[in-house]
């Protein structure tokens, strides 16, 4: 068995090449010698900054829990680049001429250079991300545990360290490496060329090691037709009739809205965009490249269910295939693999989040205070700018961690990856009115953004609640104050469908009704006016 | 021509979600193997695969917009 503090000692090692990369990187990018990190391949790698260890160990257990269902994931997404020209193309154009930082900051612009929509935008994904940087937190954790041999015997930990122990030191290192990494100075244009140079190694890492244990396992299992036609033999079932139901396309729907609207996605593929040919690679080469990433999801998961003794965890198959047959090399190659999906992805989103919350909350504030005074030297703005991040870095982490901890009974990864994009969904709406509907107003993005927050809340995030709280789960079963119509997960009444569908169908349905009732029945401002006009005639010529 | 292939594209985009979201994967969930691998598996596959290639090839014909100038960063 590989010891625990040769892991440990192997991923901060593995953290440092990391630092190593973005540090080389970012010198040889402002001494104008790195051509290579502007090109259009890094940036693709980058992107696929998408595929957490939600991917790398979450969809093995998705794949054996529910079969073909997690393929959901990466069809939407590779949907919305190979439809690049429509969106993304747009959005790039926007932010390039807008100046534009963050998700909050589009919208923002869009509506009236609201900073009211702006705020709320970032405390939402602020909530939004937390289960989200729980599931990596939980990842790492299960990995370290699997690895060194403590998840068969829950009893013992490694070196007295329980599992809520072991995450909280995660997530305390995962914070310091992010303030290493992203604040170490400031850039007018929010682009971190050191940062996305070390996620594109990071997105390497993690598809070699995938498919790598991928290769094994069909290797181990004699070929693809053995591994299926093993796991039908043990009345596993392989082909189910209700795949493609609504749980596949509400999964779809959530994953178009991730890959535009998640903070750390539009931050890689719009902000730190620096040449908007490149999208012309990524339309094809990012699919692909989850295509690779899916390929042997399935029979790791069938191979895992066949050989496996039951009870061990599907989420962990990816690693402990390897470690059940004894290969310690491939074994740690892997857990390096989902080490990297997990630190990439917590890596930029606390970067991305901390942008929003220092420019858009903590900035306007000091900026309030310090009025007539002014805030001294531009040294001392970007100290505080720069303060201001390494404070919402650290929130960020502990807000995932305090998920973590909250609903450390759940076992799969995948449903509180959904919950997430769930959240983060709820400015899918607004962001497709910003690009297409001129008559959209500020009011109406607004009520629309709050209306679908306060439904995701209540049928989405509070029922991840119930294992830990009696109080939720009295609500769930009863519903507050006895009124059986607004139980989180029938609400009004719509009962016996899928609670993801359930949630999805009734924060996105209000959020785009409010949407589109209130903007008809308010007027927008001037500034809406002419800013509506800078969106909507982009591709028009200014003569 | 520009503009039949920004059809083309839209066009390709929308069949892809249909492909794969419609009636027409359910049509392919039989209770069919292809060399052992159930036939829905193999079907979003290959459809994948193929918007890849439709990809590909489009995105390299694409119109230019004349006014894309690239966001570059020699100056710093």
């Amino acid at each position: 068995m590989l010891s625990p503090d040769l892991v440990i000692a192997i991923a901060v090692g593995y953290v440092g090449l990391l630092f190593l990369i973005a540090y080389v990187s970012d010198r040889r990018s402002r001494s104008g010698k790195a051509s290579f990190l502007r090109s259009p391949f890094v940036y693709t790698l980058a992107i696929s900054v998408y595929c957490t260890s939600w991917t790398f160990y979450g969809a093995v257990g998705s794949a054996a829990r529910n079969g073909l269902e997690y393929l959901a994931i990466y069809l939407g997404p590779s949907v919305v680049f190979i439809g690049w020209w429509f969106i993304l193309r747009r959005l790039v154009r926007i932010s390039h001429n807008q100046r534009i930082t963050s998700i909050a900051d589009l919208l923002s612009s869009r509506f009236g250079k609201s900073s009211r929509l702006a705020v709320l935008i970032t405390i939402i994904a602020v909530i939004g991300i937390a289960p989200y940087i729980a599931l990596q937190l939980k990842a790492v954790t299960s990995s370290i545990q699997a690895i060194a041999g403590v998840g068969e015997f829950p009893g013992r930990s490694i070196r007295g360290i329980d599992e809520v122990g072991l995450a909280l030191g995660v997530a305390a290192a995962m914070a310091l490496f992010t303030i290493f990494f992203g604040t170490r100075h400031v850039d007018a244009k929010e682009q971190h060329h050191g940062v996305v140079a070390a996620i594109a190694f990071e997105a390497l890492v993690k598809l070699t090691a995938l498919l790598a244990v991928g290769c094994f396992v069909i290797y181990a299992g004699g070929g693809f037709e053995a591994i299926f036609a093993r796991a039908e033999a043990q009345g596993i079932a392989v082909i189910t009739s209700d795949t493609f139901g609504s749980r596949w396309v509400a999964m779809n729907i959530l994953s178009v809205a991730a890959i535009i609207c998640l903070p750390r996605q539009f931050q890689v593929t719009v902000v730190e965009n620096s040449n908007e040919n490149h999208l012309r690679t990524a339309a094809w080469a990012f699919p692909a490249y989850m295509l690779l990433m899916s390929i042997f999801i399935l029979p790791i998961a069938l191979f895992g269910l066949t050989t496996m003794p039951p009870g061990a965890s599907p989420d962990m198959f990816t690693l402990t295939l390897p470690l059940a047959a004894n290969q310690q090399g491939l074994a740690l190659f892997a857990f390096v693999g989902g080490f990297s999906s997990a630190t990439s992805m917590i890596i930029l989103e606390s970067i991305a989040l901390s942008i929003m919350v220092s420019n858009h909350i903590v900035m306007p504030i000091m900026l309030r205070f310090t009025a007539g005074k002014g805030l001294g030297e531009g040294q001392a703005v970007s100290s505080l700018l720069l303060n201001s991040r390494r404070f919402s870095i650290v929130l960020i982490l502990f807000l995932g961690f305090f998920y973590f901890y909250l609903t450390r009974d759940s076992d799969a990864l995948a449903p509180i990856g959904l919950i997430s994009f769930t959240g983060i969904a709820q400015f899918m709406p607004a962001v497709v009115a910003a690009l297409f509907w001129r008559e959209a107003s500020q009011r109406g993005a607004t009520a629309a953004i709050a209306v679908g927050f306060v439904l995701w809340a209540w049928t989405s995030f509070m029922p991840s609640f119930e294992t830990s709280s009696p109080l939720v789960a009295s609500l769930m079963a009863e519903g507050p104050w006895g009124l059986g119509w607004l139980r989180p997960q029938a609400l009004f009444g719509l009962e016996g469908i899928d609670p993801l569908v359930h949630a999805v169908f009734w924060s996105l349905f209000l959020n785009t009704s409010t949407l589109v009732l209130v903007s008809l029945f308010s007027s927008p401002s001037a500034l809406e006016r002419v800013q509506a006009a800078l969106f909507m005639d982009l591709f028009r010529s200014s003569a | 021509m520009d503009r039949k292939l920004v059809s083309a594209a839209l066009f390709i985009t929308l069949l892809g979600s249909l492909l794969v979201l419609s009636p027409v994967a359910s049509v392919i969930q039989m209770q069919q193997r292809i060399f052992g691998v159930p036939a829905d598996l193999i079907y979003l596959f290959v459809c994948w695969a193929a918007l890849i290639g439709a990809a590909f090839w489009l995105s390299r014909r694409l119109p230019h917009e004349p006014e894309a100038e690239p966001r570059d960063d020699e100056s710093r």
